[in-house]
This record gives structure tokens, C-alpha cells and sequence, in this order.
């Protein structure tokens, strides 16, 4: 008798939140919003908070920049400094938000006038709720005033996070921070953090540059002990997001844990091929200041990086599956393909990519470049084939 | 079976994630302390709409003092929409100059320097819905700017605000209200669309609960709503107002001239029964003796004014005649007899309709004669005439 009391009471809760509705008595959808026009190709750059955490200062941003220039990495391509989470002290008494004084003891735009310098870029944090993540100031009531000051700081890059929103519309409050960088003056590249709680993908595309489709990341291979988020979870979720990315407007499956320990070398290398794979935003989480020379290796192969930032914006997807053997196409300018050959089982395993499951008509002779090895391989009339190590992939170009 | 078992779980836990912090809620606030009883006042829309100046508002205020209203418990001056032209450089809301030359705190030190309270309007959106900038990602900056002026209440509007939440969106501005450090009550002007009165309890001291009203005793024209209209939508509301929180069936039209003199009196009469705000939105400098005598009338005043703060409800309705009751401070009751019909009817009110033995008997005053009437128990009858009330205290 208690079942029935029970699940009478769970299907009146139901149909109370089914019967309010986001938007009622006739509210308009928002008006659709022009592009910022920015970040045509997915952004690159590093993030202090895979490695870092809360734990950050200006000596630890500044190191971060230094060694994205001493290591290659800005040759590569990368190029936004984005400070993440704690870098917020009050809001002062006109409800300007300032810097935590002792970690940033020269100020926010002493920081981003160092990092210019280099020639590279600045990224910064806020949430669009009364409060950050780690519960700094959130900017929820202060939008304008909070874009200005970043303007005024030479921000270029917002990471916009969605925590203490309460009961807020996600639609709505982003596309109101979007109106107010865009107020600013300043181009700022507008990267969404709400985990795909709002369905971005949906509406996002003239609102933000760049948004997570996700839970956040962890550094590990799949999900464990509590996390549930792994490099391979986070993949199968972007299944179907892929034809709601372009040109200025990206699914964001997370920042790269390469170097963090996690994962094996081959695993942080099938991370990074299947990031390029998907047109996903390159943005490194390691301590740049301290990584090994495979780590580096992995995060400036060029020719890889070359598929992330191709000119058309065509995400790859996923176009074969047979238990842990997958196949991966990405379109790319000129008519050529991205092939990556992902290995998910425990052992060594023969992969094969058919022409047809890349769109091309069986019997034409294709140009193989595998992008690992830096090596032409043999030209392939009908299929390319691969051993491919366990948990790894072996990634190609083709063209003709 | 174990193993797929792991792989469901793992992937509803992995489904959660995403939704996990989607479940948030408004964590609860405390009441801000004011409006321990309705507010009263007046507002500029009703009589004047878009064509507000610092002129108009003194001679408000002067006539509010002048006319006796101040006296008999009207307190706000309340500028609704139009005040307000453009944003400067650093995103501060200023006032039209043209329109007020002197500036809001010259006038808000006006108002004060007459015993009289300053009240003033911004919408939720990003514009008002007379087209003038909006509140929207400029809350904080806002309410320090109300502040500064002297404003000691907010009408904030729901126009151009597409989307957003409304629950979440009021509770901002609240908040920002409240880090100013100066008490200003704050009405919620979003017509009942998404329920205020099931949230809005410690986020503003009033809501309006339905649509615009217009200057008409029964019938709708598109969203506006007349008297009878918006009456019949507070029907089941009243358990969600009290002292601090109010439903707000919108302004006052007595003296507007779209109905008659009765139907004012029942308007007004009906108004206080509903424990609801009185804002006056007619021109206080031209208005009439009867009008006056309508909003100036003590006893019933007192009824709306009520410290138990307890709304009526409809006790009895036959066809075109009702009977609303509310508890009063100190054990008894206001009555009020409705005729929504075209002729003048006999209107009884039973004391089981009071929740109240048959053979108590009870002191019966009239509010409108202003005459104690003969000790009655079981019930009372009386006359009322077409669209009019007889509103009675009963001890």
C-alpha cells in the first residue's frame, strides 16, 4: 500500500514540473542574435584548472605563458592564457569585481599586459550565477559592469561557468553576458560552461563561440570510483552534436588532461586525436612549466593540429563501431578525410576503414598520410587498414 | 547480468552529471520587513501613462498632503514608466532631463520633505514596456542608484523579458535591493504569469497577480481586465498573502470616470476587503468630492489596513450576489454584500457562511453610512443597489 502512496505522490511531483512550464502565458523567445564573428576555428590555448585547480597566483599564469612560448606550444597554434576559478577578490563599493590582492598582487591587467606581450592572448573566468563554482563572486546582477571591467583589462577570451544559477533560464542569462561583451567593445571570445545542462547546441550557435556539452573531465581513461566523466564517457556523449558545430560557434567536450598522469601516453594521444577529430577546442590542462617531451609531443603535432583547425569546421564523427574497434571521418577542405582508427580493447587489434564508410566510391586510389608517424603511406584503392594498440589510435589523412 | 547492471548505472550516473546541478532550487530568503500592511499611495500610470515630469510628481505630492489622503494613510508617490532616457558610460540609469531638470534626489527630498514616501519603476527586462532602458544585467548598479536617489519602493515591470525565469530574475533584483543597505519595498509587476504568489513570499512585499486593470466595472478588452474581472481571478489566492506579502489586484481607477460613482465605491470597498494595495491612480489635483470622499473613507481604510493582514474570501455567491468576509485584529469580521446585477436585490449573509454559531449575536456597523446598525444573530440582510456593496463591520 505504501508503493502506490509513493509513486501516486512521485507522478503528482512529475506532473507539477511538467506543468511549469520554462515560459508561460505567451513570453517570445528570445530574438536571434548576429555572430561575434570570432574563434572561426575551434580556440587553443591553456587553462589553469585541470592541473591547478583553485590553487593559482600570477606566478603560476605568468610560468604558464613563459613556457607556452619556450616550449613551441605558441608556434603550434596556442594562444589563450585563460586564468579559470579563485581569482576573484570582492566587489568593491560601486559592485566593480576586483583580484584576490595577494595572488595577484599587480593586478588583472598588469597580467594581461604581460601576456600580450608575448603576442599571445588572455582568457578569464566568471559564472553566471551569485556565485562561482568555488564560490567567488558570480556575475549574475553585475553583467555589465562585470564585461566592462574585463574590456577595460584586456580580457579576450570568457570562460562562463553555471554554477548557483538557481532556478535561472540558461538561455537566457548567457545570451545576456553575450550582450554585454559585445557592449563592451571589446571582441571577446565567448566560450559557454554549463555542461550541456541547457542544451546549447540548440540555441547557442549566434549567443557563445564555444559550448560544453558535458560534465566536467576527468583524467582518467573511463569512468571510476565516483568520477564519471572519462575521456572515453566524454566522447560517446558527443554523438549527434556533431552538426550543431561550425565556423565560430563549437561543441566543447572539455579541456585535455595530457600531461596530468592519468592516462598512458597512447591514451593522452588517442585524446588528443579524437579532440582534432571532433573540431573541439585544444585548450592544454597540464603544468606547461614542467612537461616531458612526450607530453609536448603530443600537444604540437602539428599535422594534427592541422585537421583540429581546418577551414571548413566539418566535425568528424563517428562512422563504424564493432565492439572496441570504431572508425572516425572528419570532412576536411579540399575534399579530404580525417581518419582516426580508435583501439577501445585491452589487446593490439586490426582496424579497417572502408572507402564507403568515408563517402568515397569503392576503387578510387587515395593518397594515405599517417599523422603519428609523419609518413606517406602506400596509396589505397578501397580500404585502409591498421594495427591500432590497445586504448590508441592510428590516425590519417586522406586525399587524392 | 551484473556487468550490464554496472554499465546502467554507470550510464544514469553519467546522464545525472549533466543534470545533477540543473536541479538547483532559489535557496530561501527571510522577509525584508516592510509592508506589515498594504501599501498606499498613488501611481502616475493610470491617469497619465508615458507623459510623467518632476512637475507632475510635486504637485502630487503637494495635493496628496493638500486633499487629506496623506493624512488618511496614503504614503507612496510612485513614477511608473517613462522617467528614465538612456544609460551613461558606466551603465548608470539616468533620468530624462527635460522631464526632471532638478534630478531624482531633488525630488525624492521633495517627497520626503512632505511626509511622504518615494516610489519609482524599471522592468526585469531589458527594456520597459514603454521601450526605456530595463533593469537586465544591471541589477546591482541599479538599486545602488535608487538608493542614492532616495527611493523607498521598486514597481518592476515584466516586458522584453522573453525567456528569463521568473522566480530567479525578481530574487536578483531583491537582493540587490537589500546590499544597499536602504529598506525599499518592491512590488512584482509580472501579471501572475508565473504564479508570484507560490515564491514570492520573502523575495518582494507585493504581487500583482493578473493582467493590467482598465477603468471598466465588468468585461475584458484584450489584456486588460476590469474590476470584476481581476476579482474573480483572486478567487483561491487569498491563503498565500499576509503581513510583508500582498496579492496586488493593480491599481485604483476611482475617479478615472469610466465607471460611476457606485461602482468606485465598490471598487474601493472591494479592494480593501482583498487586503490589497491602495494606489490611487487618478488625478489627485482635479478630483471630485465623491472621489474623495470614497478614497478618504477611514473605516474602510481601517479594513484593508488590518493587522492580522487576512485576506477575504468569497463566503457565499447566488447568481449575481455575493458575500466576502475577512477576519479582523481583535475577533470580528468585515462583510461585504456585492450586486454584480442590474437591479437593486436583497443580499443575506448567513453566520454559517462566518463560520459562526447562528445565535452569537454581533455588533453591525456600516462603513459607507458610517452608522451603527441594530445587534443581529443568524444572519443580515440588506438592500444593495446595482453594482454597489454594503461593506459592514461586525464585532
Amino acid at each position: 500500500m505504501r508503493w502506490m502512496v509513493l509513486s501516486g505522490f512521485m507522478l503528482l511531483s512529475w506532473l507539477a514540473c511538467a506543468t511549469s512550464p520554462a515560459y508561460a502565458g505567451g513570453q517570445p523567445p528570445l530574438p536571434p542574435r548576429q555572430p561575434n564573428g570570432l574563434a572561426l576555428t575551434p580556440p587553443m590555448g591553456w587553462n589553469s584548472w585541470n592541473h591547478f585547480g583553485c590553487n593559482i597566483d600570477e606566478q603560476t599564469i605568468r610560468a604558464a605563458a613563459d613556457a607556452m612560448v619556450s616550449s613551441g606550444m605558441k608556434d603550434a597554434g596556442y594562444q589563450y592564457v585563460v586564468i579559470d576559478d579563485c581569482w576573484h577578490g570582492p566587489r568593491d563599493a560601486e559592485g566593480n569585481i576586483t583580484a584576490d590582492a595577494k595572488r595577484f598582487l599587480s593586478g588583472i591587467k598588469a597580467l594581461a599586459d604581460y601576456i600580450h606581450a608575448k603576442g599571445l592572448k588572455f582568457g578569464i573566468y566568471s559564472d553566471a550565477g551569485t556565485q562561482t563554482c568555488a564560490g567567488r563572486p558570480g556575475s549574475r546582477g553585475h553583467e555589465y559592469q562585470d564585461a566592462r571591467t574585463y574590456a577595460s583589462w584586456g580580457v579576450d577570451y570568457l570562460k562562463y561557468d553555471w554554477c548557483h544559477t538557481s532556478t535561472e533560464n540558461g538561455q537566457s542569462v548567457y545570451t545576456l553576458m553575450s550582450d554585454a561583451l559585445r557592449a563592451s567593445g571589446r571582441p571577446i571570445v565567448f566560450s559557454l560552461c554549463d555542461w550541456g545542462s541547457n542544451k546549447d547546441w540548440l540555441w547557442a550557435q549566434s549567443v557563445g563561440n564555444l559550448w560544453r556539452t558535458t560534465g566536467d573531465i576527468y583524467d582518467g581513461w573511463e569512468s571510476r570510483d565516483g568520477h564519471y566523466n572519462g575521456m572515453t564517457n566524454i566522447v560517446d556523449m558527443q554523438a549527434d552534436l556533431a552538426h550543431y558545430a561550425g565556423p565560430g560557434h563549437w561543441n566543447d567536450p572539455d579541456m585535455l588532461e595530457i600531461g596530468n598522469g592519468g592516462m598512458s601516453n597512447e591514451e593522452y594521444k588517442s585524446q588528443f586525436s579524437l579532440w582534432a577529430e571532433m573540431a573541439a577546442p585544444l585548450i592544454a590542462g597540464n603544468d606547461l612549466a614542467h612537461m616531458d617531451a612526450a607530453t609536448k609531443a603530443i600537444l604540437t603535432n602539428r599535422e594534427v593540429i592541422a585537421v583540429d583547425q581546418d577551414a571548413l569546421g566539418v566535425q568528424g564523427q563517428r562512422v563504424f563501431k564493432d565492439g572496441d574497434r570504431e572508425v572516425w571521418s572528419r570532412p576536411l577542405k579540399g575534399g579530404g578525410r580525417a581518419v582516426v582508427l580508435f583501439n577501445r580493447g585491452a589487446q593490439a587489434s586490426r582496424i579497417t576503414a572502408d572507402w564507403d564508410m568515408l563517402g568515397y566510391p569503392r576503387g578510387t586510389p587515395m593518397h594515405v598520410r599517417d599523422l603519428w608517424q609523419h609518413k606517406d603511406l602506400p596509396p589505397a584503392r578501397d580500404s585502409f587498414a591498421a594495427e591500432v594498440p590497445s586504448h590508441g589510435v592510428v590516425m590519417v589523412r586522406i586525399d587524392n | 547480468m551484473k556487468r550490464l547492471h554496472t554499465l546502467l548505472m554507470v550510464l544514469a550516473c553519467v546522464l545525472m552529471a549533466g543534470t545533477l546541478h540543473a536541479a538547483e532550487t532559489t535557496p530561501p530568503r527571510t522577509p525584508n520587513g516592510l509592508a506589515p500592511t498594504p501599501p498606499m499611495g498613488w501611481n502616475t500610470w493610470n491617469k497619465f501613462g508615458c507623459n510623467v515630469s518632476e512637475k507632475l510628481i510635486r504637485q502630487a505630492a503637494d495635493t496628496m498632503v493638500s486633499s487629506g489622503m496623506r493624512d488618511a494613510g496614503y504614503t507612496y508617490i510612485v513614477i511608473d514608466d517613462c522617467w528614465q532616457v538612456q544609460r551613461d558610460a558606466q551603465g548608470n540609469i539616468q533620468a530624462d532631463p527635460q522631464r526632471f531638470p532638478s534630478g531624482m534626489k531633488a525630488l525624492g527630498d521633495y517627497i520626503h520633505a512632505r511626509g511622504l514616501k518615494f516610489g519609482i519603476y524599471s522592468d526585469a527586462g531589458a527594456k520597459t514596456c514603454g521601450g526605456r532602458p530595463g533593469s537586465w544585467g544591471h541589477e546591482y548598479q541599479d538599486a545602488r542608484t535608487y538608493a542614492s536617489w532616495g527611493v523607498d519602493y521598486l514597481k518592476y515591470d515584466w516586458c522584453s523579458t522573453y525567456t528569463q525565469d521568473a522566480q530567479s530574475t525578481y530574487t536578483t533584483m531583491s537582493d540587490a535591493l537589500r546590499a544597499t543597505g536602504r529598506p525599499i519595498v518592491f512590488s512584482i509587476c509580472e501579471w501572475g504569469v508565473n504564479k508570484p504568489w507560490l515564491w514570492a513570499k520573502n523575495v518582494g512585499n507585493l504581487w500583482r497577480t493578473t493582467d493590467d486593470i482598465y477603468d471598466h466595472w465588468s468585461g475584458q478588452d484584450g489584456y486588460q481586465h476590469s474590476v470584476l474581472a481581476i476579482l474573480d481571478l483572486q478567487v483561491g489566492l487569498d491563503g498565500f498573502a499576509g503581513p510583508g506579502h500582498w496579492n496586488d489586484p493593480d491599481m485604483l481607477e476611482v475617479g478615472n470616470g469610466g465607471m460611476s460613482n457606485t461602482e468606485y465605491q465598490s471598487h474601493f470597498s472591494l479592494w480593501a476587503m482583498l487586503a490589497a494595495p491602495l494606489m490611487a491612480g487618478n488625478d489627485l489635483a482635479s478630483m471630485s468630492a465623491e472621489t474623495k470622499a470614497i478614497l478618504t473613507n477611514r473605516e474602510v481604510i481601517a479594513v484593508d489596513q488590518d493587522p492580522l493582514g487576512i485576506e477575504a474570501r468569497r463566503v457565499a455567491k447566488h447568481d449575481d450576489y455575493e458575500v466576502w468576509a475577512r477576519p479582523l485584529k481583535g475577533g470580528g469580521r468585515a462583510v461585504l454584500l456585492l450586486n454584480r446585477g442590474a437591479s437593486a436585490h436583497a443580499i443575506t449573509v448567513n453566520w454559517a457562511d462566518l463560520d459562526l454559531p447562528a445565535s452569537l449575536r454581533l455588533k453591525v456597523r456600516d462603513l459607507w453610512t458610517h452608522r451603527n446598525l441594530p445587534d443581529a444573530h443568524g444572519s443580515f440582510t440588506a438592500n444593495v443597489a446595482s453594482h454597489g456593496v454594503v461593506m459592514l463591520r461586525m464585532e
